[in-house]
């Protein structure tokens, strides 16, 4: 009945007009504006010299002094290396991870153990990575429950999985991998239930062993959930973990494991160096947003537009 | 799981002991300490696997029921996540509804402006500086702003009140009915579930959140369980649960730092524990709304 209106109102008064609709929407609109755009407008603070007592308005305009700075940073290599070789190790283990063990449980027969070991499986998601950090810490520090187990079982010396570089990466692997696997399946357990079974008893009946169907139906089944979460991945390539790595690492392995963002909360909150972190975080979103995008076209060209997020 | 086979595999056997395996991994390092937390220091010392307590004490316990930091911080992230879920969930519910209503003006292009914000925002940076400059350090609104303006979650409501019949609204429209009317008594308590699941996501995030106290909130009366949680239990600052073991008078009664900290551990995780059967189905049953594209 209102559609029908020949001298359509423009826009303000139609917002007028359903102005309760309007107020609904007020709140989170505005609080977005302000946190979320107002704060990429602060974003210019990366081409000035920021000085809190000068503002914004009033700091000197210095271009793109930081980013010459960044890139001449002897440890801006460092940090970028650093970036990419951890989130690259905690992507391909938690893209891979989850998929094969999806499949682990997709053979197994009885619901109730089925259900019972996918419960205890989410239960590590649950908690923040300061719970499980604490128990890393507990379990692998020096005076640790397993050096002390080590010990007793004859070993001469306490192993400092957390101060080694190596074991210290390779704790950041395996205990990402322990508090996200089980969580991590749950998309893909969603995918294969949404596979029409009788698919597999066309298949059965042509005789496909069990390797035969997971590789021709489930796998199959299972792509629109891993080419979503292979875009995803790629596009956090440079966002590793913080949550994990600030509350497990120390200065003994900076050298491998401070990354741009852990570097970006040293330096620039507790620092307070407002303009160089601005920029390295500005630096290292653009170059998330183009992982993004890129991989997004990617799957697009390859899938006909199928499978894409955007 | 397919009529074809009915005889276990080696295959099967196998798949049964890595699921046990699994299993026991996840559960053994909560399951370790706990025992130590209701050891006998003597005990707790001792290097081993703790696969139960020995010399059941409850003195550690005893100890953080008497730091007062501990438990102020306690009272605050309860209130903070029960304030936290409310608002969140009524800022977002309520865009939501605006923005499933087809006749809404503008609606393409907002949707379009909140959705930029899941790839792109202005960085940490930027952010701590804006919210400095509204005042609002050392208080808990910047801890409420993330569940308020994520836009993930409003998608999710959105799409769901997308799937509310149309009729309903129409029939409720002839009657006079107006937009807070037909939000507040049709479209809520059909959507029940889907906020749920919701209100439950957000809750959780509140409460294991340690990232957005840490940067905004020092003053130690504002403080919230996962801060304090990390001050003792990844920065190992026992100074305040330590004064108390240092007081029982018997030295062989004192809780050794590690007991303290597992006893920290296992008091801040219970509620989640307890919660858990019951919230899980929500979890997953949210993720699964969540992949279901358009």
């Amino acid at each position: 009945m209102e559609n029908i209106n020949p001298r359509a109102a423009g826009p303000i008064k139609q917002l007028i007009r359903q102005w309760q609709l309007t107020l609904m929407l007020l709140p989170m609109l505005i609080l977005v504006i302000l946190f979320l755009y107002v704060p990429m407008g602060f974003l210019v603070i990366a081409f000035k010299d920021y000085n809190i007592g000068k503002g914004v308005w009033g700091s000197p305009w210095v271009g793109w002094a930081h980013f010459h700075k960044i890139f001449a940073y002897p440890d801006i290599a460092r940090l970028i290396r650093n970036s990419l070789v951890i989130s690259l190790l905690t992507l391909v283990t938690g893209f891979i991870g989850p998929i094969f063990l999806a499949l682990l449980f997709n053979e197994l027969r009885r619901g109730r153990f089925k259900k019972f070991v996918q419960t205890v499986s989410y239960l590590p998601h649950f908690f923040p990575w300061t719970i499980v950090a604490g128990i890393i810490l507990l379990f692998f520090s020096i005076d640790g429950v397993v050096n002390g187990l080590l010990e007793s079982w004859g070993a001469s010396k306490p192993i400092g999985f957390l101060t080694q570089h190596t074991s210290f990466i390779q704790l950041l692997v395996a205990s990402n991998l322990w508090k996200e696997i089980g969580w991590g399946t749950i998309i893909y357990m969603a995918a294969i239930a949404g596979i029409n079974p009788s698919l597999y008893e066309a298949a059965v009946m042509d005789g496909a062993g069990r390797r035969h169907r997971l590789w021709h139906i489930t796998m199959p089944g299972m792509r629109p959930a891993i080419s979503i979460s292979l875009i995803f991945a790629a596009g956090s390539l440079m966002s590793v973990n913080f949550d994990q790595i600030y509350n497990l690492y120390n200065p003994q392995v900076y050298e491998w494991a401070d990354v741009i963002d852990t570097y970006i909360v040293r330096a620039g909150v507790i620092g307070m160096q407002y303009s160089q972190t601005a920029a390295m975080g500005l630096f290292k979103g653009v170059i998330g947003l183009v992982l993004i995008v890129l991989a997004n076209w990617t799957v697009r060209r390859m899938t006909d537009r199928e499978y894409s997020v955007f | 799981m397919v009529s074809g086979d009915t005889r276990r595999s080696g295959f099967d056997y196998l798949n049964i002991v890595l699921m046990v395996l699994l299993c026991a991994c996840t559960i053994y390092p909560f399951l370790y300490i706990l025992n130590i937390s209701l050891s006998s220091p003597e005990a707790a010392s001792q290097a081993g696997l703790h696969l139960w307590p020995q010399g059941m004490r409850f003195t550690a316990y005893r100890g953080i029921m008497d730091d007062r930091h501990f438990l102020r911080s306690y009272v605050n992230i309860i209130a903070v996540t029960a304030i936290g879920t409310f608002l969140g969930l009524l800022v977002s519910a309520a865009a939501a509804y605006t923005l499933s209503r087809k006749r809404f003006p503008l609606r393409k292009s907002i949707l379009f402006l909140l959705t930029v914000t899941i790839v792109f925002n202005g960085g940490l940076i930027p952010y701590y500086l804006v919210v400095r400059s509204f005042h609002l350090i050392d208080t808990w609104v910047p801890l409420w702003l993330p569940v308020m303006t994520g836009v993930f979650n409003v998608v999710i409501l959105k799409n769901f009140f997308l799937a509310v019949p149309a009729e309903l609204e129409e029939s409720a429209k002839i009657d006079g009915a107006s937009d807070f009317r037909i939000f507040a008594g049709i479209v809520v308590p059909l959507s029940k579930p889907v906020l749920a699941t919701v209100g439950l996501w957000l809750a959780v995030q509140l409460w294991n959140d340690w990232f957005t106290p840490y940067l905004y909130i020092n003053d130690p009366n504002k403080v919230t369980l996962p801060l304090v949680l990390r001050k003792y239990v990844v920065e190992n600052d026992l100074t305040q649960v330590g004064s108390f073991a240092a007081a029982i008078a018997n030295v062989t009664d004192r809780p050794i730092p590690t007991q303290i900290v597992s006893a920290v551990i296992v008091v801040s995780i219970l509620p989640m524990l307890i919660a858990y059967p019951y919230i899980q189905r929500f979890f997953v049953s949210g993720i699964v709304l969540g992949s279901v594209k358009e």
